[in-house]
């Protein structure tokens, strides 16, 4: 019987299976894992998994660094036919847990981190089964277990239809509740065409992987890869400290990440002419790009394209790109920050005013298109947050964005308090009402300021005067790390503008002087 | 006890650390400020200032706990016994 898998996310990864057998598919600190040798792990890791008290799981929770794990389990996870959640071990338990089930898991799949934490989360999720094919591979452990040795398995990758859910990630949620963004695999296959047109990789290319799986960047990594026979290398965390020596060691030629690490590679000294000849192509996305930044990569790469990238995770990993020209990029930067470019083909997109009238200059960037999600996990996270125009769905970015003489877009704001650290999206809401939670804490008001590392976050809070100490550990229970904020600062009362609101304006230049 | 170069730098990395305030053994690095690319480039810095280089694997939350924990990492690197 033939599986026709030509829909599905995984289809890519059998592409490169069948292009390149014997080639690595992904490096880890450990060794090269083969295309061959990570199929068959995800095979038998998705027979295990199929094999369960309940058969085969509709939801895998994924709760793992960048580990095997990781890798094989997205893969095994698709196979068996189920959602992948990727999720991150070093945020909070009770967040994590939140999300867990919010996604109605079925089964968690995990890393030796992802046990710990496992162990943190209590009831909430006490009766899910844990699948820990590395760690525990008997299925030994306390609690419901389930074991890979001794599995049947998978036959063959299951087929995917194209309204199927691939995998499920949390953005940051005004109301202090993260939302869940679910991803089908014809939203995929539509993005990953639009990228097998606009790029040329090939088997010997070599993916840096340097976002955490948790942040859609990462099935870019993934899946432009292994669509192309090439290899994966997650980025380990001492790798920083000297960039450019990993990108050489490794000889990668793909790079993609935040624009932080281009502010890194210059802090650590290492952002010199020429410095990573190898690579081919340069990608940024996930906070603005300064010119200037684009700059100092692209003369340390200058064998490579660069291009800035740009999406928010309900318009599937990312739906504009800007390809950077030394000769006429700088022209068309706005202050000093790159275009985010043009729309993937098959979306449209409009401007709209304050009032909701469609502009040709200036507005909030709404977009529809294949990549467009179906709607939140929790359909009241859809409220506003999405609009009907022309008898079509339209997701509403929330993007201040001003379209140029050539019709490429640039990015000039948002229009609510979310701002992004290090590519996370982070809803200022969200950390005041933390903030409100901890003890002799009145109020809280946090803003955003460009720090010499990127956008950091400043608080100030009324209340009783509390230790920095204290309040970031106090936060750190229930916000991710990308989340917590650099300065704290006690006063006795808000300013106020003319309409006796908070003047967060006036707060954010005094967080901005420092 | 470390010595005082590395009290200095560490120092610079934990914005949440009053000047006037002690630096414990056993003060959380990450309650007092240190985020993961302050982690990079403190590790950055040390390896230059100590001319030592810290394997890979050391790039974990258990070494940069606290300063006793980095401290007696770093002198392993160094191949110095680590004072009791």
């Amino acid at each position: 019987m033939t599986q026709h898998t030509d829909y599905a996310l995984h289809g890519r990864f059998l592409q490169g299976l069948a292009a390149a057998p014997r080639a690595t598919a992904l490096h880890l600190p450990s060794g090269p894992v083969s295309y061959e040798e990570l199929h068959a792990t995800a095979l038998r890791w998705a027979g295990a998994l199929a094999a369960g008290p309940d058969g085969p799981p509709r939801v895998v929770g994924i709760l793992a660094g960048k580990t095997l794990e990781s890798y094989a389990g997205l893969l095994a996870t698709l196979y068996v036919g189920a959602t992948a959640v990727p999720l991150h071990p070093e945020f909070p338990a009770a967040r994590t847990a939140g999300m867990l089930t919010a996604c109605g898991v079925s089964t968690l799949l995990l890393d030796e981190a992802g046990l710990a934490v496992r162990a943190e989360m209590g009831d909430a999720v006490a009766g899910v089964p844990v699948f820990a094919p590395v760690v525990d591979p008997r299925g030994s452990g306390t609690g419901p277990r389930l074991p890979v040795v001794g599995a049947t398995p998978l036959a063959a990758p299951r087929p995917a239809g194209p309204d199927d859910i691939a995998y499920v990630l949390f953005t940051s949620g005004s109301t202090g509740r993260p939302k869940g963004v679910p991803i089908t695999h014809g939203n995929l296959r539509h993005y990953f065409s639009v990228l097998d047109d606009r790029y040329d990789f090939g088997p010997d290319d070599r993916f840096s992987q340097s976002f955490d799986l948790n942040f859609d960047c990462a099935m870019f990594d993934l899946f432009c890869a292994w669509g192309a026979g090439a290899s994966v290398h997650p980025v380990p965390p001492a790798a920083y400290r000297d960039v450019p020596a990993f990108v050489a060691e490794r000889g990668l030629t793909v790079w993609f990440s935040t624009p932080s690490a281009i502010t890194l590679v210059r802090r650590t000294g290492r952002l010199a002419a020429a410095a990573m000849p190898s690579l081919r192509w340069s990608f940024f996305a996930g906070e603005a790009l300064h010119a200037a930044d684009a700059v100092d990569w692209q003369d340390a790469a200058p064998g490579s394209t660069l291009e800035n990238i740009y999406g928010p995770t309900e318009l599937t990993v990312t739906i504009t790109g800007h390809r950077w020209s030394p000769q006429t990029s700088p022209g068309l930067c706005v202050n000093g920050l790159v275009p985010i470019g043009t729309l993937h083909d098959g979306h449209d997109g409009v401007l709209l005013d304050a009032g909701g009238a469609a502009s040709e200059v200036e507005g909030e960037l709404c977009i529809t298109g294949p990549q467009l999600t179906p709607g939140y996990l929790d359909p009241a996270d859809d409220e506003g947050r999405f609009l009907v125009r022309d008898g079509r769905r339209w997701y509403r970015t929330g993007d201040r964005v001003r379209r140029l003489e050539n019709k490429e877009l640039i990015y000039l704001g948002r229009l609510d308090s979310q701002v992004q650290v290090h590519g996370w999206r982070v809803e200022l809401a969200e950390i005041e009402h933390a903030l409100r939670g901890c003890p002799g804490i009145e109020d809280a008001v946090t803003v955003a300021r460009t720090g010499a590392g990127g956008t950091e976050l400043v608080v100030f809070y009324t209340g009783a005067p509390t230790a920095p100490a204290e309040l970031s550990r106090q936060l750190r229970q229930i916000l991710p790390k990308g989340m917590l904020p650099r300065s704290y600062r006690h006063v006795p009362e808000f300013p106020l503008n003319s309409n006796r609101k908070v003047d967060r304006a006036r707060l954010a230049r005094e967080a901005a002087e420092g | 006890m470390w010595d005082q170069r590395f009290e200095a730098i560490l120092r610079q990395h934990l914005p949440f650390l009053d000047p006037e305030e002690t630096l414990l053994a056993g003060t959380s690095l990450r309650d007092s400020g240190l985020d993961s690319l302050a982690m990079v480039e403190l590790l950055a810095t040390l390896e230059s200032e100590y001319d030592v280089r810290f394997v890979d694997e050391a790039m974990s939350m258990e070494t940069f706990a606290t300063p006793q924990t980095l401290w007696s990492v770093l002198t392993d690197m160094r191949g110095v016994p680590a004072p009791v």
